[in-house]
């Protein structure tokens, strides 16, 4: 009678469910979240299946329209409140001392979860070295798009575990989780030579 | 039969009428209407279960009297000069289709849009049963109640005797 983009479908959720699952039990791996030819972006997918009327979002880089704010439940939230943070990679918010929701001791599960939004999460010149639960020995992951500061800031977030943030980095199509256990560091690659060596670089 | 004398309906009562009424012909209805219109889903339709909450009678304490199937749509239709109109509906069904269908029946009558009149004959059907059942419920609620002034009576009586 009235179709409803794919995005909001039970099948897909159901689908991307099981992806945002395996990217969590296994850090680093790169989930496919869309499908062939689908309009909508990876972090709407996202937030499709981790949205509904109980759950709060803050979208600090205006990335959802009106009709996906109505179609998702959710309710807005300062930042600093939020269940759900949607933000752009391409740099911290502005303003000092700025932090997502930590949850504390007794409630580390009121940790927000961050979405952040970059160019690529399987190629580019900011490497990620990560370590930690389902994570057998080190996996190196490189990202697009993604300032550096953010993981910086990450780690003041996580460092008082159990609280902290669960992170999930996305491109237009795919996403990486990074839970509150994993231990990050960064490096930045400059030269050309550098990015040629990337796996899959052409 | 649609009476000249039945009352029109409040809108907050179409959802219950055309519930009433035979759910394939709310759905083929709203599926002519909305090859008319542009329509749209506001929100995802769901069906599920909602909690009925209740309050006791004597010392008013909120409860849960039990879990209802609970259906909700809410759609936007927008005609040819590009004027939208809303329509909403949540209905005790498992039904996210007929949620869907009822919502889009409330849009119309709600503008009076073309395809109104065929939504008014269904919703004056469904209302005029529901007016049937209600009565019919105060008729067997009638039957139970009990005068206990002539319990009274009957003991004045014994005792002067």
């Amino acid at each position: 009678m009235i179709t409803l983009d794919t995005v909001w479908s039970a099948q897909s959720q159901q689908r991307v469910y099981r992806k945002l699952l395996e990217a969590f039990s296994f850090p680093g791996r790169a989930v496919r979240l869309t499908q062939e030819a689908s309009a909508e972006n990876a972090a709407l997918h996202a937030l499709a299946v981790l949205c509904d009327k109980a759950i709060t979002l803050a979208d600090l880089s205006d990335q959802i329209n009106g009709s996906d704010w109505a179609r998702l439940g959710a309710k807005r939230a300062p930042a600093g409140k939020a269940d759900l943070v949607l933000a752009g990679g391409e740099g911290l918010p502005a303003g000092e001392d700025w932090s997502p929701r930590l949850g504390d001791v007794y409630q580390p599960h009121l940790g927000a979860t961050v979405i952040l939004c970059g160019r690529s999460v399987t190629s580019g010149p900011l490497q990620l070295a990560l370590t930690g639960p389902g994570i057998q020995d080190q996996a190196c992951v490189s990202v697009d798009g993604f300032d550096p500061a953010w993981f910086e800031a990450r780690g003041q977030w996580v460092g008082q575990y159990p609280m902290g943030v669960d992170c999930i980095l996305c491109d237009h199509h795919h996403a990486i989780a990074l839970p509150r256990t994993t231990t990050l560091s960064t490096t930045t690659l400059n030269t050309a030579n550098e990015l040629a060596q990337l796996p899959g670089a052409v | 039969m649609v009476d000249s004398n039945t009352p029109v309906l409040d809108r907050s009562q179409w959802a219950a009428a055309l519930l009433k009424v035979p759910a394939e012909d709310v759905v083929s209805l709203a599926e002519s209407l909305t090859k008319r219109y542009s329509a749209a889903y506001q929100t995802v339709p769901q069906a599920g279960l909602g909690l009925m909450g209740f309050r006791d009678s004597v010392m008013g304490e909120p409860f849960y009297l039990g879990e209802i199937p609970l259906s909700v749509a809410q759609v936007r239709l927008t005609d040819e000069e590009g004027q939208a109109h809303g329509g909403a509906a949540q209905v005790m069904a498992d039904d996210a289709g007929l949620a869907s269908a009822i919502a889009v029946c409330d849009a119309v009558l709600a503008a009076e849009l073309p395809g109104c009149e065929q939504v008014r004959v269904l919703v004056e059907q469904g209302g005029g049963q529901n007016a049937n059942d209600a009565k019919v419920r105060r008729a067997m609620l009638d039957r139970t109640r009990v005068s206990f002034s002539l319990m009274n009576h009957a003991d004045d009586q014994e005792q002067a005797g």
